[in-house]
C-alpha cells in the first residue's frame, strides 16, 4: 500500500511538468526537495547515530561555491561540478568528522555550529571568493518558461538518490551499527563495531548529497554569496524540519520539508519574514519539550498513548 | 622597538576586552557547571540585555553604567522565565532536545529583536564615549576602561557571593553533588531558578558592557555565541576561574589576529580556539585529564 503511494506521488511529480507551467509552483517545490535531500542527509548522522549536527548548511555552502568557481574560473560544465561538489564535501566531513566525532552528542552540536561559521567567515573573508557580493555565474540558457524544469528534475532525482541511499543503509548491517552506537556507543564498540569507521563513513554520506544539491542550487540561483550558500537558517530549517516530522525516519524529512517550506510561503505573507522566523522559532521550541517524536509520532500517540518513545526520545536515555 | 610597543598596546586593549567577555561568559560557565546544560541560547540574552540598556539609555538619557539598575533586574526575571518554560520542562529529556529548545528561543528572540529596534547598527551613548587618555605612554580608550573596570567588580562581587552567602554556598554544593546537596537539604530547583536569573543578570552586564564599546545589530549574538562558548570550553566546562583566563586569552588572541591578519579576522579566532579546544583539550586549560565531553 504505502509502496504504491509512493509510486504514484513519484509519477505524479514526473508527469507535472506536462500539464503545470506556473513558475512560482516550481520554485516552491525545488526548494521543498532541496530540504528534503538536506534534511535526508542530516538525519543519517542526527537521527539514526545521535550526532545531531547544528551545522549541516557547510556542506551545502560548500557545494555551491564548488560549482560556481569551477563553473566561472574552469569553465567545467556544470553536471560534472554536482559531483566534485558532493565529493569535495565528503572530503571536508571525512577530515573533521574524524577529528570531532570522538565528542559525545551535544558538544558535536556545538562543534559543527562553530565549523559552519568558520566556514562563513572563510568564503566571506578570502579574497577569491568574491567576499559579500560572491560569485556570479554564466546566465541560464533556457527560455523563461521553462527554465525552471531543468531544475525541478536535477533536485528531484537527488532528493529520490538521497532518500534511496538512506533508506539503503539503515537496511543494512552498516545502518544497525550506527542505531546500536545510537543506543549505546560503548555497549556497540564493545559488540565489536567499528564505531569511528561508522561515524565516519556516515557523516561523509551526509555531507555529500548536501554539496551536490549546493551546487544545483547555485547553478539555480546564478550566484553564490555567503548568505545563499552559509546562512544559519538552513541550518535552523532543517532542525526544524527535521524534528517536525520525525527524526530517525525516512518519511518524517520529506513530510518535514513539505510542510515548513508551504508554511513559509504563508507566514512569510502573513507576518513578514521576521515574524515568520519568530513563530519558526517558538515551533521548535514547543516541538522539542512537547512534541520530540514530531508529527509523525502523533499516529502512534493516538494508537497507543503510553508508547511515545520514538528514536529520538530513546536516544540517550541509556546513557 | 615600534613593533614591540605596539603589540604591548594591543596587548592593553585585548586584556580590557577579555575582562567584558569574563562577564559575557560568566553566566554560561556558572549554568554549565550546576545545571549541567549548554545553555547555547545565552549569547542571545546577551544582546537582549544590551537592547534593554540601549532603550534605557535612550528614553531616559541615563548613563550606562547607571541604566544596568534597570536593566539587571528584568533581566533576572526574563531568565528566571527560560529557566521555567524551557529547561524545567527538559529535565528528563536528552541533551539535544535542549540544545533544539535553546537553538528555537535563539531565532524567536533574535528575531523579536530585529522586530522591535530594527537590524540596523544601533550604539550605547555616553558622555565619555570616543575620549581616551594616555598612561606611560599607552592609550587607553575610556569606556574600554569603564568597561573593564565594571567587568572586575561584578566578576569580584559574583565570586564573593558564590564563596560567602549561604546561597552562594548552596550553588556550589549543587554544583559539586547535586544529589547529595539535595539530601541535605538544598532545594536544588530553586538553585536552578537563582542560577538562571544571575546568568541572564550577568547577560545584561556584559552585553551592556559591549554595547559600550562596540556598535551592535541583533545577528551580532553569533559571533559573541563563539566567544562564550570557546571561553568556557577553554576554561573548562563550570569553572568560573579557567573561564577569567580564558577569558583574557581570547580577547588579546582576537585582537591579536585583528591587527596582524585582518580586522574581519577577529572574530574567525573565538571559533577555531573553540573547536581546537573541543577536539585537543575538551577538558579546558585547568581541567583533568581524566575529565572527558
Amino acid at each position: 500500500m504505502r509502496f504504491w503511494m509512493t509510486n504514484l506521488v513519484l509519477v505524479l511529480l514526473i508527469l507535472l511538468p506536462i500539464f503545470v507551467r506556473d513558475r512560482h509552483l516550481y520554485h516552491i517545490l525545488i526548494v521543498i526537495f532541496i530540504y528534503a535531500t538536506l534534511v535526508q542527509s542530516w538525519n543519517l548522522p542526527g537521527g539514526y547515530t545521535g550526532y545531531t549536527s547544528f551545522g549541516h548548511v557547510l556542506f551545502f555552502g560548500i557545494g555551491g561555491y564548488t560549482t560556481a568557481m569551477l563553473v566561472v574560473f574552469l569553465s567545467v560544465p556544470a553536471v560534472v561540478t554536482y559531483l566534485i561538489a558532493g565529493v569535495l564535501s565528503s572530503l571536508v566531513a571525512l577530515i573533521f568528522g574524524y577529528v570531532s566525532l570522538r565528542l559525545k552528542g551535544p558538544y558535536f552540536a556545538i562543534a559543527t555550529l562553530a565549523l559552519a561559521t568558520i566556514g562563513r567567515y572563510v568564503f566571506l573573508n578570502v579574497e577569491i571568493f568574491g567576499g559579500a557580493e560572491g560569485v556570479l555565474m554564466p546566465m541560464s540558457s533556457f527560455s523563461t518558461d521553462i527554465e525552471k524544469i531543468p531544475y525541478y528534475y536535477g533536485t528531484l532525482l537527488v532528493a529520490v538518490l538521497t532518500t534511496l541511499t538512506v533508506y539503503l543503509i539503515i537496511k543494512t548491517r552498516l545502518g544497525l551499527g550506527l542505531m546500536a552506537i545510537r543506543e549505546n556507543e560503548e555497549k556497540a564498540a564493545g559488540a565489536g563495531i567499528n564505531t569511528t569507521k561508522h561515524k565516519v563513513i556516515a557523516f561523509m554520506v551526509s555531507a555529500f548529497f548536501p554539496g551536490v544539491i549546493g551546487g544545483l542550487y547555485a547553478s539555480y540561483l546564478e550566484y553564490v554569496n555567503p548568505d545563499s550558500c552559509f546562512s544559519i537558517l538552513y541550518s535552523a530549517n532543517i532542525l526544524l524540519m527535521a524534528i517536525l516530522g520525525g527524526i530517525g525516519t525516512i518519511a518524517g524529512p520529506i513530510l518535514g520539508s513539505a510542510v515548513v517550506v508551504m508554511l513559509s510561503e504563508v507566514f512569510s505573507l502573513a507576518l513578514g519574514h521576521q515574524g515568520r522566523l519568530i513563530i519558526f522559532g517558538l515551533i521548535l521550541t514547543l516541538l522539542a519539550i512537547y512534541l520530540p517524536g514530531g508529527l509523525l509520532s502523533l499516529k502512534e500517540k493516538f494508537r497507543d498513548p503510553k508508547k511515545t518513545a520514538t528514536a529520538f526520545e530513546s536516544k540517550t536515555k541509556v546513557a | 622597538m615600534k613593533s614591540f610597543f605596539i603589540f604591548a598596546q594591543l596587548l592593553i586593549n585585548g586584556v580590557l576586552l577579555g575582562g567584558v567577555y569574563a562577564v559575557m561568559a560568566s553566566g554560561l560557565s556558572l549554568i554549565f557547571g550546576v545545571v549541567r546544560v549548554l545553555q547555547i541560547s545565552h549569547s542571545v540574552l546577551i544582546i537582549l540585555g544590551c537592547y534593554f540598556s540601549y532603550s534605557v539609555n535612550r528614553t531616559l538619557s541615563l548613563d550606562p553604567i547607571l541604566s544596568l539598575l534597570i536593566t539587571m533586574p528584568v533581566m533576572f526575571f526574563i531568565g528566571i522565565a527560560v529557566y521555567r518554560l524551557v529547561v524545567a520542562p527538559l529535565k528528563d529529556a536528552p541533551p539535544v532536545a535542549a540544545l533544539l529548545a535553546f537553538f528555537g528561543l535563539i531565532l524567536a528572540l533574535e528575531n523579536t529583536i530585529g522586530l522591535i529596534w530594527t537590524t540596523n547598527y544601533n550604539a550605547i551613548h555616553s558622555v565619555y564615549q570616543g575620549k581616551s587618555f594616555l598612561l606611560s605612554g599607552f592609550v587607553f580608550s575610556l569606556p574600554k576602561t569603564i568597561a573593564f573596570g565594571m567587568a572586575c567588580l561584578v566578576i569580584f562581587t559574583l565570586l564573593i557571593f558564590l564563596r560567602n552567602t549561604e546561597t552562594g554556598r548552596a550553588i556550589r554544593a549543587v554544583s559539586q553533588d547535586r544529589d547529595t546537596a539535595q539530601i541535605l537539604g538544598v532545594d536544588v530547583d530553586r538553585i536552578f531558578v537563582i542560577v538562571f536569573g544571575i546568568s541572564a543578570t550577568l547577560a545584561a552586564v556584559g552585553g551592556s558592557l559591549m554595547g559600550m564599546i562596540y556598535s551592535f545589530y541583533p545577528s551580532l549574538h553569533w559571533s559573541w555565541l563563539g566567544v562564550v562558548f570557546s571561553v568556557v570550553i577553554l576554561g573548562g566546562l563550570g569553572q568560573v576561574g579557567g573561564a577569567i583566563i580564558a577569558a583574557l586569552i581570547i580577547g588579546v588572541a582576537e585582537i591579536l589576529a585583528a591587527y596582524y591578519i585582518g580586522a574581519a579576522w577577529g572574530p574567525f579566532v573565538a571559533f577555531a580556539i573553540l573547536i581546537i579546544t573541543l577536539v585537543h583539550r575538551p577538558q579546558g586549560l585547568l581541567g583533568t585529564k581524566g575529565q572527558r565531553i
